[in-house]
């Protein structure tokens, strides 16, 4: 009884620690680009993973000759078929002729049905009878012959010639013999309809290790892989577990070194567990809200150690170097710990304020671990930390000297030039694909993919509807709209507009235009020696067409998506040209280029970035202030939050670091970071003046800091573009914070407060 | 009828058979693995139910197993005809020479390829093949097949790495026949042979 009346908060902490471990194990980690979006462009960038082949899995085959390619791809094709992973493909009819001619009915729009008038005319037939004895006498006979009795007056030129115009003024597809390919043919893509959802990481693992074993069975020079959504799924999660991984690994490293070096007693031990008490609560919560946790809010977790653990080592060294009364000196150290939990708590509110998903689960994540945390390090701590011996006391004592009033103005004049030829040389990477976490292999993998598909240069036009039905009848309305028409609406045409076009094909093959047809062709025929019979298997499949459609295109490309929000679209590839974005009118119809997108992409995050920016700024401001009521010292206290940030955006320009999106989410971090460290250095002044400033040591500024730069600094070594980005400015930023608040910031005090 | 050409050529230039178990067969194999260069005159006719009247065509044709170039040429009544070399494929249409790139271009030239570099044991697994004296049958182990119904290859008695005759029939009745002479086995052909 004793022991839990002395221990009981502890257990308690414990206990909700090991809860928020099992709700943790039991929820999904989720990579979705979406969420790294901000919302005014989520459409957009949803629409974009929507095109067509987003959907799809795309197998590659390198080989070193074409018919190795080949005979792999195929076998491969099989082998995935019978493994349950793709749905297998309709074989391609052996009488491709008969089935387009078969769709010709249900697509006779009133252009089509003037090309054919064309054909039909009496010198057309001639020419193309002509055409076809003369192929009778060459090698092409061998396509051509059944072809001629099936199609006499080639008709299915009109479909062909459309098909052939998909993505035209992009970049031409090389489809042979059913797989993509590139020039020489030895890579083949082979697109399928994968069974699972692109999503599902279980089947991307399956995948991952039915191609090992595939692989495994290949002679040297041949290789198989697969890209898409499935690999795209496999690669965030691998790469983020990967990563999570080694910063926790040298997260902890480090902090042990800190221990050593400032630490080395045993209850010190216990500055380290409040982050571990704190962390799995906070984010099995944050995945409850959220219904999910992304990768990127795990991996801020260290982050969140460097901010939490700062609680326990100020009370830690508050009680093991003051002389006052331990209560004393908790309750005096209490307020300077309010004002840091108010200043780094006031920027994750800022960041509540972002559309951007992840943000808000990070500062969900965030102010409820430092929340915790700040509850911990006051209430259930202090007992544990022992008060040391005054021999102790002298030994543990430790003083930097900070500059003179000169040499800080000069570093602070040298750190603000810095910052601004920094800012202006800045490179921003407004790359979508620093946002995905994707291995280096993955990204050679893509780059040999690419050669087979669409350059980047194109665009995508999505046509939208509640139904499909309702798409399709959009995308004929948008292609009337463009000279040349949408390829797409001219072969995948809406149910009332197919309904449309059979009444035409019926009146246009009147039972007297048949009779004078086949006249004129049975006088060709003659004329070159050709059997009149032979023409029969058309006139019979005529007579009949009328009542239906029995080809669709969908069975060779399917342009329709299903989108998240339960609309459809018909994906339209098109050029990247203002009369294709004319027709966009960002509700039913999107237009979206690759090129487009990042503007608006970088448009927008920096928009939000300045947004969250000002409002941390204006949140601590005003916090300050009331803390301090004292214009002079609010104004000092952002003295290391801007030359912090000077010293950073100086060194990555100098070290012409790309900039993603993403590190400007570590601005208002800084912002937080840098003032609890000029609090400190002012409640330290202060409390000089009251004899208390055994209770703001240097040794707890600088084991503070340096706990933040072990706990945020690691992730430096992560792979994920986006925590390397975290990982550099904090090693930098907080670096650079940390020297001000030491060196140049005590200097100011003195001369100004 | 895709795999009629380069069925024939495969069996005309005898590129690389494999040992066939009958042992005449073995002995036309190993002696037609000999032709490094061919070059020949030929005669078509194809017997279409398309047509009243079977046509005829003439041509010529030439081959260089190591440069893997092949020429096959029609005179008349039409001049045109195709060239691969290695990996590509051209059409000829009077003196232009234009890439093949069409799907089914593509599709022809890769089973074309596909039948050049086949060995005899392939070649087993696909056909039914019986001989007699120097007339060998190639009959689809697939029942039903739609393009071949049977071909039949007529050897030179006296040499057979000669190619006399080949004959290819359709499940439809149709039929084409090959009819080659002048043939010379291993000249010296001029590259422009093959331009």
């Amino acid at each position: 009884m004793n022991f839990l009346r002395r221990h009981g908060k502890l257990l308690a902490c414990v206990c909700l620690m090991l809860l928020g471990i099992l709700g943790l194990c039991r929820g999904t980690l989720e990579e979705n680009i979406l969420a790294l979006v901000p919302n005014k462009i989520k459409q957009q960038v949803a629409l974009f993973e929507h095109s067509a082949l987003s959907q799809k899995l795309i197998v590659i085959t390198l080989a070193s000759s074409k018919e190795q390619a080949q005979e792999t791809a195929r076998a491969l094709q099989n082998a995935l078929a019978n493994a349950g992973f793709i749905v297998p493909k309709k074989p391609l009819a052996e009488d491709v002729v008969s089935d387009v001619l078969s769709a010709l009915p249900g697509l006779f729009s009133p252009k089509i049905e003037q090309e054919t008038e064309q054909k039909i005319s009496p010198q057309a037939v001639a020419d193309q009878f002509a055409k076809y004895y003369e192929e009778l006498f060459s090698f092409q006979s061998i396509f051509t012959t059944q072809k001629m009795t099936q199609d006499p007056f080639n008709l299915t030129e009109l479909l062909f010639k459309r098909w052939g115009t998909i993505g035209q003024g992009v970049q031409a597809l090389n489809y042979t013999d059913g797989f993509l390919s590139n020039n020489r043919g030895t890579i083949l893509a082979g697109l399928y309809d994968a069974k699972s959802a692109v999503s599902d990481i279980k089947a991307a693992q399956r995948l991952q290790q039915f191609f090992t074993e595939f692989q495994s069975s290949l002679p040297q020079r041949v290789r198989t892989f697969f890209v898409g959504g499935l690999r795209y799924t496999l690669e965030n999660v691998t790469l983020i577990k990967r990563d999570l991984t080694t910063v926790t690994l040298a997260g902890l490293i480090c902090l042990a070194a800190v221990f050593v070096c400032f630490f080395r007693t045993r209850r010190a031990l216990l500055v380290y567990l409040l982050p571990l008490l704190v962390l799995p609560p906070a984010a099995w919560i944050t995945q409850l809200i959220f219904g999910h946790i992304s990768g990127i809010t795990l991996g801020f977790g260290s982050v969140v150690v460097g901010l939490s653990v700062d609680y326990a080592i100020y009370i830690y060294f508050a009680l093991q170097q003051t002389k006052i009364e331990a209560g004393a000196a908790v309750s005096k150290i209490t307020g300077h710990l309010w004002c840091n939990f108010l200043t780094s708590g006031l920027c994750f509110v800022a960041l509540l304020f972002s559309s951007i998903e992840v943000f808000k689960q990070i500062a969900v994540f965030a102010l409820l671990a430092l929340g915790l945390a700040f509850f911990i390090a006051v209430h259930i701590l202090p007992p544990y930390f022992k008060m040391p011996t005054s021999a102790e006391l002298k030994t543990a004592r430790m003083e930097i000297k900070p500059l003179p009033f000169k040499g800080a103005v000069w570093a602070s004049i040298l750190l603000l030039v810095f910052g601004i030829w920094g800012i202006q040389h800045l490179a921003l990477s407004s790359n979508l694909d620093d946002l995905n976490s994707t291995s280096p292999a993955f990204a050679k993998d893509k780059q040999i993919a690419e050669e087979l598909f669409p350059s980047a240069q194109g665009a995508l036009l999505f046509a939208l509807g509640k139904t499909q039905e309702e798409a399709l009848a959009h995308n004929e309305q948008l292609s009337s709209q463009v000279p040349a028409g949408l390829p797409i609406s001219a072969l995948f045409a809406s149910a009332h507009t197919q309904a449309q076009n059979l009444k035409r094909w019926a009146a246009f093959w009147t039972p007297q235009r048949q009779h004078e047809m086949q006249v004129l062709l049975e006088t060709q025929a003659q004329e070159k020696g050709f059997n009149p019979q032979a023409f029969t298997p058309f006139w019979t499949w005529l007579q009949a067409s009328s009542a239906n459609s029995n080809f669709d295109f969908s069975a060779w490309y399917n342009p329709m998506v299903k989108i998240s929000n339960g609309l459809y679209g018909v994906v339209n590839i098109v050029p990247n040209e203002p009369i294709y974005a004319r027709l966009s009118d960002g509700v039913r119809a999107v237009f979206i280029s690759a090129s487009a997108l990042q503007t608006s992409l970088v448009q927008s995050v920096k928009k939000e970035a300045t947004w969250v920016v000002c409002l941390a700024l204006l949140l601590n401001g005003a916090a300050v202030w009331f803390l301090f009521r004292n214009v002079k010292e609010t104004l000092l206290c952002f003295v290391p939050v801007v030359l912090g940030s000077c010293f950073l955006f100086g060194c990555l320009a100098l070290c012409k670091v790309q900039v993603n999106l993403f590190g400007l989410i570590f601005l208002p971090l800084l912002i937080g970071l840098g003032l609890d460290y000029a609090i400190f250095q002012l409640l330290k002044y202060r409390s000089q003046q009251e004899e208390l400033t055994q209770l703001y040591p240097t040794r707890a500024l600088l084991a503070a800091g340096l706990s933040t730069l072990a706990g945020f600094g690691v992730l430096i070594l992560a792979k994920h573009a986006v925590l390397f980005m975290m990982g550099i400015c904090a090693l930098v930023g907080i670096g650079g914070t940390v020297l001000v608040s030491l060196f140049i910031l005590p200097a100011l005090w003195k001369r100004y407060v | 009828m895709k795999y009629y050409l380069s069925l024939l050529l495969c069996l005309t230039f005898g590129l690389s058979w494999a040992q066939p178990k009958d042992a005449a067969l073995q002995d036309y194999a190993k002696q037609i693995s000999t032709v490094q260069t061919l070059q020949s005159d030929f005669t078509e006719e194809k017997h279409l139910s398309l047509l009243n009247q079977p046509i005829q065509s003439q041509g010529t044709l030439a081959f260089n197993k190591a440069l893997q170039k092949l020429r096959w040429q029609y005179q008349k009544p039409f001049e045109n005809g195709f060239l691969i070399e290695k990996d590509n494929a051209y059409r000829l249409q009077g003196p232009v020479k234009t890439p093949i790139a069409s799907a089914m271009g593509r599709m022809f030239i890769g089973e074309m390829l596909v039948w050049l570099t086949l060995d005899f044991d392939s070649l087993q697994k696909n056909y039914q093949i019986t001989h007699e004296g120097t007339q060998i049958t190639f009959v689809p182990m697939i029942k039903e097949h739609k393009v071949v119904k049977k071909i039949t290859v007529w050897l030179d008695e006296k040499d057979p790495r000669i190619v006399t005759q080949v004959e290819m029939e359709e499940p439809s009745g149709d039929f084409v026949l090959w009819k080659f002479n002048n043939t010379q086995i291993n000249p010296s052909l001029p590259a422009e042979v093959f331009q």
